[in-house]
């Protein structure tokens, strides 16, 4: 049975003439990796701002762990560890000093053993007592990480978390959220203007555009094989003529770089063979991706 | 959690290199007025008294004597040290948001009233551990290298100029009173920093506005104006050498100075009074203001 962490109704956010969040809606149940998606500007990190505390709602109701935010927020913050944006840290400190500190702000009284295993966790024993100022963004990004986890939050929010990382880095963020989730059984909020990123890591999401929701639900709700989208590249000028002519006349839609199919996910090796079969010169046939399609589609982009 | 809170508030200003500018640039202004004052104080001395031996019976003093030297030096120097300490406490809130580590800290259960009460006394504490330095190098050291007499302070009232004498033993207490009000005058200046800090994104702002603030009241404190005066009362800078007054002694019929006296305590009590009146202002504002603000950094 699921257990609601956090719901929120009808949430706004007003800055003078700008409505950055307006009347959002949505809940994050125990156990999810809950997507926050939307293109810069969509209002995700103010919405995650506003279940932090860090900004003030202008409108709507936020519950979480089963308390009143911003009334019961040293109750809430209590079960959560965040990355907000970027992981800021004190530059001129060590990561051992960043990590002791936060842990004591987070109400405990950590021993050395408690920091340097939860610095081994991501990889930073060895540069404990490093100056932040020396770190990559990827160490800053594990620091940040180990700081939100020191105090063994229920709730772990990730603001964009693969901002400023090489591949790799994005590939081990990417595996560590799995992670928190499959091993430590943590809830996770992960927001990002990246589509796969949340693709990939998700269990449920919400889509944003302008300060309100368009979609929420399981991704595999989200994703419907039935409705996936074929791009095809071709030299071949009479290629959309050849294929007006064919079954696939009415799946077929002419596009500013080539042609594109909408069919069952299961359907695209048989439209393959069918182009070759009417000599169409093939460039590339691809399938865009599942999200981007849905996300443009929703967003009218 | 304010107590850890303040242990780790402090423990960030002195980890910071800009924090020591201050106790450096006390240690050096200071060093180089006792150097000079030994090396050649007495004929600069001779020079300040040329023309008044017939008015002063200073047969067995030591008129260069430590007190006299740390008089000059804070008299000196305490107009500048609001810089420095607006150099740390316009940094606690701004510098941390330009840094984005507030929005780390706020992210932890702590209230914004904890933040904000921690950082401010950590301001405070860093405020006297600057004039505690100060104390040290201006006083103690001056006590050390020049010894101690009676104190001879130069009065400025419209164009009449004199001296009053305090017995030696009569001064050091008035010292410890007078970095008492200095006190209360640098943590006004931190309070008006720090609240200048909490409506910025950056530290230089409230740095440069705090130093401009303080500018233009001296000017408006210093110029003796009709409309001026009636403002007068209710700046703080008009109250940033209170400590002098404490050097005011009375004086009796025979206009000799009376031991252990201070000639207008109602007026000292009328600097400490607006002082920290304008500590609570500033506090009070920096608090609703932050409680108040999104945090968008």
């Amino acid at each position: 049975m699921s257990n609601t962490l956090i719901s929120v109704n009808n949430l706004s956010k007003q800055f003078k003439d700008v409505h950055a969040v307006n009347g959002l809606s949505f809940t994050v149940q125990q156990g999810d990796i809950y997507g926050f998606l939307g293109q810069n500007g969509a209002g995700k990190s103010t919405s995650i701002r506003m279940l932090m505390g860090l900004i003030q709602p202008s409108g709507g109701e936020i519950n979480m762990f089963g308390y009143r935010m911003p009334e019961h927020k040293k109750d809430v913050l209590r079960q959560i560890g965040a990355i907000i944006e970027r992981p800021d840290l004190y530059k001129y400190l060590s990561a051992y000093d960043n990590l002791e500190m936060m842990a004591r702000l987070s109400g405990l009284k950590p021993t050395r053993q408690l920091l340097m295993d939860q610095l081994d966790k991501v990889g930073l024993a060895a540069r404990a007592q490093s100056k932040v100022k020396t770190f990559s963004q990827g160490m800053k990004q594990r620091l940040g990480i180990a700081i939100a986890m020191v105090h063994d939050p229920q709730l772990i929010i990730l603001d964009e978390p693969t901002n400023g990382l090489d591949p790799q880095g994005i590939a081990e963020m990417r595996h560590m959220i799995i992670n928190l989730r499959k091993e430590h059984q943590k809830t996770v909020i992960v927001s990002s203007h990246l589509l796969n990123e949340i693709e990939q890591v998700a269990t449920r999401m919400i889509i944003i555009d302008k300060g309100r929701k368009v979609i929420e639900g399981s991704t595999s709700e989200l994703f419907d094989p039935a409705n996936t989208l074929v791009e095809l590249q071709t030299n071949d000028a009479d290629a959309a003529e050849k294929i007006g002519r064919s079954t696939w006349a009415s799946r077929m839609k002419p596009e500013a770089d080539g042609l594109l199919f909408t069919l069952h996910a299961d359907d695209v090796p048989a439209l393959a063979k069918d182009l070759v079969a009417m000599d169409i010169a093939i460039d590339n046939l691809s399938k865009r991706h599942s999200l981007e399609s849905l996300f443009l589609t929703l967003t009218g982009k | 959690m304010v107590f850890t809170l303040i242990q780790i508030e402090l423990y960030k200003i002195f980890r910071k290199p800009r924090t020591y500018i201050g106790f450096v640039a006390i240690a050096v202004i200071v060093g180089l007025i006792q150097l000079a004052l030994k090396a050649d104080g007495q004929t600069w001395l001779k020079l300040m008294f040329s023309g008044m031996d017939d008015m002063f019976a200073i047969q067995d003093g030591n008129v260069l004597n430590g007190y006299f030297v740390c008089f000059l030096v804070l008299n000196t120097l305490l107009i500048q040290v609001p810089l420095l300490v607006a150099l740390v406490t316009g940094d606690m809130v701004a510098g941390e948001a330009n840094l984005g580590t507030l929005r780390l800290l706020l992210t932890k259960p702590i209230s914004r009233s904890e933040v904000m009460l921690a950082k401010f006394s950590a301001g405070l504490i860093y405020t006297f551990v600057l004039l505690f330095w100060m104390a040290i190098l201006a006083l103690f050291l001056s006590m050390a290298m020049f010894g101690t007499s009676d104190l001879l302070v130069n009065k400025s009232y419209a164009i009449i100029q004199f001296y009053v004498d305090a017995e030696g033993d009569d001064v050091f207490w008035r010292y410890i009173v007078a970095f008492g009000f200095a006190y209360a005058a640098l943590a006004t200046v931190a309070a008006l920093s720090f609240m200048l800090s909490v409506f910025a994104e950056n530290s230089i702002g409230p740095i440069v506005t705090t130093m401009s603030i303080i500018l233009v009241c001296t000017i408006i404190s210093t110029m003796d104006l009709p409309l001026f005066t009636k403002v007068n009362p209710f700046l703080f800078t008009s109250y940033m050498t209170s400590w002098k007054g404490m050097f005011n002694m009375a004086v009796d019929e025979n206009g000799a100075a009376i031991r252990g006296s201070v000639y207008s305590i109602n007026a000292l009590m009328q600097a400490m009074g607006v002082l920290v009146g304008h500590i609570v202002l500033f506090f009070g504002v920096a608090l609703y203001a932050f409680k108040k603000k999104d945090i968008l950094s």
